[in-house]
């Protein structure tokens, strides 16, 4: 579906954003965003991702956002054509195979 | 001459070694940057506070050259500690021996940051327990708080205690197992697999486990990004020091179910009459009063009635029992400077050596040498239950230790006839005569103090020394 490419990104965070304790309602969509994303398993994973974001999302509104922004990515990418997709790789991007070890 | 520990390669910040000729303290080496760090920790106030409060073990900076050590591998600054006489590893604490290590380390983190300080790792390793008081012993860990971060240790910190405790408290399963086979550090996704959906609702488990597993499954390969945006200095510290503190309320309320184990009950019905109980308890009295053993191993302690006898005489006792929640009992009663380590472990299974090259954790049989052992109320398991030989069982022994006393469980015994009543007796081995004889090969018999009307005999038995002794390989 090349036509979603062009949709609008989410604002990026400004850098003085005002932080905000996140409510429970925020949590549970964010919960919901989180479980409904399901990805193939790798053999392969960095023990450290997880848990630098899990504790973003309990960081209040900008936490959260980073989150969305880190998701919208791999949403974008996913929906990439193929030639844009064979330029250099984006490290938010789990589902390209790598020829080199990550990191 | 020093000798490197061969599990300290991880950090080249403070590596462990130990000094020729001196057994009361290891070194650690420190780079240029941990030093000033630690220095730095040292001025504000941060270390000293840590050792005066027991979260710490004692540590001082001394120069190399100052202790005449010129090894090339060592640098002009090193860490001197005080040697903790017995190391126990995470994999063979009780949940409450972990809990109070978890709680070690949070506590030590929060006082950390108060002093413009964090923990960069939150290994279990990093603990050890001085008798039953957990400290922080890899004091290279702490390193000046950087603005804005997410905690780096969180992830380890989970793996290596929350998710065990996690599992305990609420799954009620002895996380032992689980930890030796993750040499100490429970995969989130592994973690994860074992809740049910009835558990998301419990304090933990959805956010540190479930939620933090989906983000490591969606965002495990994108470190890059991940990185970018963690360390982007927006979280503010007033939110970390808050996340700490909500862990430390959290872990501090994790409680293991109360139903008493099969073993943790023993004491009040196993099959000793009050008169026998008395007699055992005075014979062991007697013989470790007399005797006074720097150092004892209690095999197959329970719920440490005999440890505590061996506390009393002096002695610095390792309390070992496979059932970790009579170990947990054990602990619990233990008062905080009591020359006691407990241990979580079984003769049948004892910890292997583990981790790279097999040197990086030791075995169990490598740290439990003794000057003397109890072996109270054992050896009908090891024969029976294990289906051990008894050669083995009286060699293994003399292993451990020289000297001990022994308790030489009959046939004829209502326990062994307990076990014996759904297995066919192959046991012909298992019989008084050859029980002394296989001592005698070793050494004497001391002294025997017979009790069940004589089904059970306490036998404080002696190896002589040098003596050349035939091996027993256990058959399969």
């Amino acid at each position: 579906m090349p036509g979603t490419v062009g949709t609008p990104q989410l604002p990026e965070p400004a850098a003085d954003i005002r932080i905000v304790t996140m409510d429970l309602e925020t949590s549970a969509s964010l919960a919901l965003v989180v479980l409904l994303m399901a990805t193939p398993a790798y053999a392969y994973i960095d023990p450290g991702s997880g848990s630098m974001l899990v504790q973003l999302l309990t960081g209040g509104a900008a936490g959260a956002l980073i989150l969305l922004r880190l998701y919208w990515r791999r949403l974008k990418d996913r929906f990439r054509p193929p030639a844009a997709a064979a330029g250099p790789a984006s490290p938010g991007d789990a589902k390209r195979p790598e020829p080199t070890h990550p990191e | 001459m020093i000798r490197f520990d061969p599990a300290s390669f991880k950090d080249p910040a403070g590596r462990v070694f130990y000094p020729d000729g001196h057994d009361d303290w290891v070194g650690r080496t420190l780079t240029g940057d941990a030093h000033a760090h630690l220095q730095a920790a040292y001025r504000a106030g941060l270390l000293q506070a840590l050792v005066a409060d027991g979260l710490l073990v004692e540590s001082e900076f001394v120069r190399a050259s100052d202790l005449g050590l010129s090894d090339p591998g060592i640098g002009p600054h090193i860490l001197k500690q005080r040697r903790i006489p017995f190391v126990s590893y995470p994999y063979e604490w009780s949940f409450e021996m972990l809990r109070d290590a978890a709680l070690t380390t949070l506590t030590v983190m929060d006082r950390a940051l108060g002093a413009g300080f964090v923990l960069k790792d939150a290994t279990g390793f990093n603990i050890l327990f001085d008798g039953v008081v957990p400290k922080l012993v890899d004091v290279p860990s702490i390193e000046p708080y950087v603005e804005g971060r997410v905690w780096a240790g969180y992830g380890q910190f989970c793996r290596s205690f929350l998710f065990p405790l996690l599992l305990a408290a609420y799954r009620d399963v002895d996380v032992q197992a689980i930890l030796r086979g993750t040499l100490g550090e429970v995969p989130v996704g592994f973690a994860a697999n074992l809740f049910g959906v009835r558990d998301y609702a419990r304090p933990g488990v959805f956010k540190d486990v479930i939620l933090q597993a989906r983000l490591e499954h969606t965002f495990g390969r994108s470190t890059v990004a991940v990185k970018r945006e963690t360390t982007a200095g927006s979280y503010p510290k007033a939110l970390l020091v808050a996340s700490i503190r909500r862990m430390r309320t959290l872990v501090a309320g994790l409680k293991r179910p109360g139903s008493p184990s099969e073993w943790s009950s023993y004491d009040s019905d196993c099959t000793y009459s009050d008169a026998d109980q008395t007699a055992k308890q005075s014979f062991v009295t007697r013989v470790l009063g007399v005797r006074r053993f720097p150092r004892i191993v209690d095999l197959g302690c329970n719920t440490g009635t005999y440890t505590t006898i061996a506390l009393t005489c002096g002695a610095r006792v390792v309390a070992v029992d496979l059932d970790s929640k009579a170990i947990d009992g054990l602990y619990r009663q233990a008062a905080r400077g009591v020359t006691l380590s407990p241990v979580v472990a079984s003769l049948l299974n004892p910890t292997p050596a583990m981790g790279w090259a097999l040197q990086e954790r030791r075995s169990l049989m490598e740290r439990i040498s003794s000057d003397a052992f109890l072996a109270l109320a054992l050896i009908h398991h090891l024969r029976i239950t294990g289906g051990v030989p008894l050669g083995a069982i009286v060699e293994q022994l003399f292993a451990i230790a020289p000297e001990g006393i022994v308790e030489w469980v009959d046939k004829a015994d209502s326990q062994v006839q307990a076990m014996l009543a759904l297995r066919p007796d192959v046991y012909d081995d298992y019989t008084w005569p050859i029980f002394e004889a296989l001592i005698l090969e070793h050494g004497e018999v001391v002294a025997i103090g017979e009790t069940h009307g004589g089904r059970r005999r306490l036998c404080h038995v002696r190896a002589t020394p040098n003596r050349s002794v035939r091996t027993v390989h256990p058959e399969a």
